[in-house]
């Protein structure tokens, strides 16, 4: 029963989406910045412009939650978690706009929700002569997105909120690294600045071996471990890996995709000292055992195909393209058009299971998560064991995570309907892709990859694609990157505010 | 008579001929027309010339948009002075040489292996000059901005009395 929205309630959400917004208008600063550095004089007013509409949102927002009373429930941190998701992509997206590499204001809002749900998917225009601060903007949504951006405002801007971990879980992290959660936030921010200093400068040593000069090599290095590290695969150049022709970078980039999928809780256990959780950790286990699946389908399709001569040449082509779809990063090192054409559908229905699966719960990447892959195949062991056990047999499962944990109906509930969730998505995008005109298994993969937050693609994004598949892909992006339930809780709050009527 | 030298004129086994310019967006999705065979391309030099070895790797913009990487040996790529980027227009260069959809010395890479490559248009510079308009809608916000983050604290203030 979902009771009738208060005037209280819409003060509650309108405030705490306000702090929101302000603490995202910050943002802009980085960008003009760079534009000042280096030299490009015209984009800067795009990004004044951007931050004044961004923070008199925000203000505009803080005016009308005034004199709000009481404490945030779950419908409340639901709401505004999706409500600021969906605002923060409208204002972001006006540097895009007014950059004029974009055809519509659909397609800025497109590429700024694929940045900050950190999917990678674009639609942006002559990619290649587009300036610094663009680029910049463009990464740094796509960082910021990875570690989330109330993540970032309760973690630096908000300070003691009531009802933080409800916004926090409502963003899709539900795991504390510490007790309280506005230091784990900052914990969070904390690690992914330290892999931010030392994986920008391990790229830019291999960049700058590889052949590239100051300061590109530095910007590059940088936006490259943004999109690699936020598993956004956002690219400074419109050929992505492509475009640096070179397997030490495409190395490094492997490493920092990994890093950045592992669950932030695993991170810090392992820098608290605690290494073997590496081995032991249920998401760890679980995504050894996917991607080794999905990497010998890979490898069986790419013989079939015939496209590689040399085994050592497939490996490296199959296993970084894999590791880049199961971390749900995206960055190709094949041409979209080719993956259907040259390397066929078996192989694209690897690609589209191992982006199915996703990365770890509490991370960067997206899809179903390692956490809830693990709890279903331990579910199902369980019930398999129970089957064929007398009926009076007593047993317990428990899963590794940390600690261990006895897997409790609830559990399996909780992942098996998120993963349905999932699943419905990316079939309803496939049925949605193939009357729009596209081959059934090419639109499904393009379905999967927007949803789980992937940003592989087949040739299907585009500018030119149409409208409906690209309204559909920002909600798919939205939807996937809050883990469904704020979507819900934004729904029950719209059904809430019809009811008071 | 018309119809089937039509349809041997592009069927898809027929040699190439390497004065015939290809749109690099058809060696990207058509690879197994064109693979191993002599091509030539027409295009933008974007980005880095990045030196490797015995060679240097160039990115061709044609205009369709595609990219594609060419590999060129020597000091091939010497020619090539300016290169496109929110700066500048790149020089307009002819590329001729081998292209692989599946290169093997290159790690399975699809590029052109070039021969010969000719600057058809030096580079220029793009003129990014600074619109009025947009200098006084900033300028404008600003103002919007500063005066509701004002008039905020004001109401706060009087509310907290």
């Amino acid at each position: 029963m979902i009771p009738s929205a208060s005037a209280n309630d819409f003060r509650l959400i309108s405030s705490h989406t306000g702090k929101i917004l302000c603490g995202i208008a910050l943002l802009f600063a980085i960008p003009i910045v760079t534009a000042l550095f280096c030299g490009e004089w015209s984009p800067i007013p795009d990004f004044i412009i951007g931050f004044n509409a961004c923070l008199m949102s925000g203000i505009l927002f803080l005016a009308l939650g005034r004199g709000s009373r009481g404490q945030l429930r779950w419908i409340h941190s639901m709401a505004i978690a999706a409500f600021s998701w969906f605002l923060a992509t409208i204002l972001c997206a006006i540097p895009h706009c007014l950059s004029g590499h974009f055809a519509s204001y659909l397609d800025c809002m497109f590429d700024v929700m694929s940045g900050f749900t950190t999917t990678g998917l674009i639609l942006i225009l002559d990619l290649d002569h587009v300036s610094h601060a663009l680029n910049m903007w463009r990464h740094l949504l796509t960082y910021v997105g990875g570690q989330g951006m109330i993540v970032l405002v309760l973690g630096f801007i908000m300070r003691g909120t009531a009802g933080a971990y409800m916004m926090y879980v409502g963003e899709g992290k539900d795991e504390r690294l510490l007790p309280n959660v506005i230091h784990t936030s900052r914990a969070i921010w904390m690690i992914s600045i330290i892999y931010l200093v030392l994986g920008t400068a391990a790229l830019w040593i291999v960049l700058a071996r590889e052949g590239m000069a100051f300061p590109r090599t530095f910007l590059h290095a940088l936006w490259l471990f943004m999109g690699a590290w936020s598993t956004g695969g956002f690219a400074p150049q419109s050929q992505g890996m492509l475009y640096y022709h070179s397997y030490p970078v495409e190395l490094a980039t492997l490493v920092i995709m990994l890093l950045g999928s592992f669950n932030f809780i695993l991170h810090y256990a392992v820098w608290s000292g605690n290494a073997k959780e590496m081995f032991r950790n249920i998401e760890i286990r679980s995504f050894t055992v996917t991607a080794s699946l999905t990497f010998v389908v890979l490898v069986i399709a790419l013989i079939i195909s015939g496209a590689y001569a040399s085994p050592l040449t497939l490996f490296r082509r199959a296993s970084y393209l894999l590791i880049s779809g199961h971390t749900t990063t995206g960055y190709m090192q094949v041409y979209a058009n080719q993956l259907v054409m040259d390397w066929g559908e078996l192989a694209t229905i690897a690609l589209t299971l191992a982006m199915v699966f996703g990365a770890s719960a509490c991370s960067t990447g997206g899809g179903i998560k390692g956490l809830r892959v693990g709890i279903l195949a331990k579910g199902l062991y369980h019930e398999i064991k129970r089957i064929s056990s007398s009926e009076d047999a007593c047993f317990v499962t428990t899963f590794h995570h940390i600690r261990d944990i006895i897997l409790t109906e609830q559990h399996v509930k909780m992942a098996g309907l998120i993963a349905l969730c999932y699943l419905a998505v990316h079939f309803a995008g496939a049925v949605l892709g193939s009357l729009c005109g596209y081959p059934f298994v090419s639109a499904l993969f393009e379905s999967v990859s927007a949803c789980s937050n992937t940003g592989l693609s087949c040739g299907i994004t585009a500018s030119g694609m149409p409208v409906a598949l690209k309204i559909y892909y920002i909600f798919a992006m939205w939807a996937g990157r809050l883990e469904f339930i704020s979507l819900f809780g934004l729904a029950a709050f719209a059904i809430s505010v019809f009811k008071g009527r | 008579m018309r119809l089937l030298i039509l349809i041997v004129g592009v069927h898809p086994l027929m040699p190439l001929n390497a004065e015939d310019l290809i749109p690099i967006a058809d060696l990207v999705n058509k690879g197994r027309r064109y693979d191993q065979q002599k091509v030539s391309i027409e295009g933008e030099a974007v980005g880095d010339i990045m030196v490797r070895g015995n060679g240097s790797w160039v990115n061709v913009l044609g205009p369709d948009g595609a990219v594609i990487g060419v590999f060129c040996p020597g000091d091939l790529a010497g020619q090539v002075r300016r290169l496109g980027d929110y700066f500048h227009r790149g020089d307009m260069i002819r590329v001729s040489g081998t292209m692989y959809r599946f290169s093997p010395l290159f790690g399975g890479e699809t590029c052109i292996v070039a021969d010969g490559i000719s600057v058809l248009n030096a580079g220029t510079t793009i003129a990014h000059p600074l619109a009025p308009l947009r200098i006084m809608v900033s300028i404008a916000t600003a103002i919007g901005s500063i005066t509701s983050v004002l008039l905020y604290r004001r109401v706060i203030r009087r509310e907290e009395r």
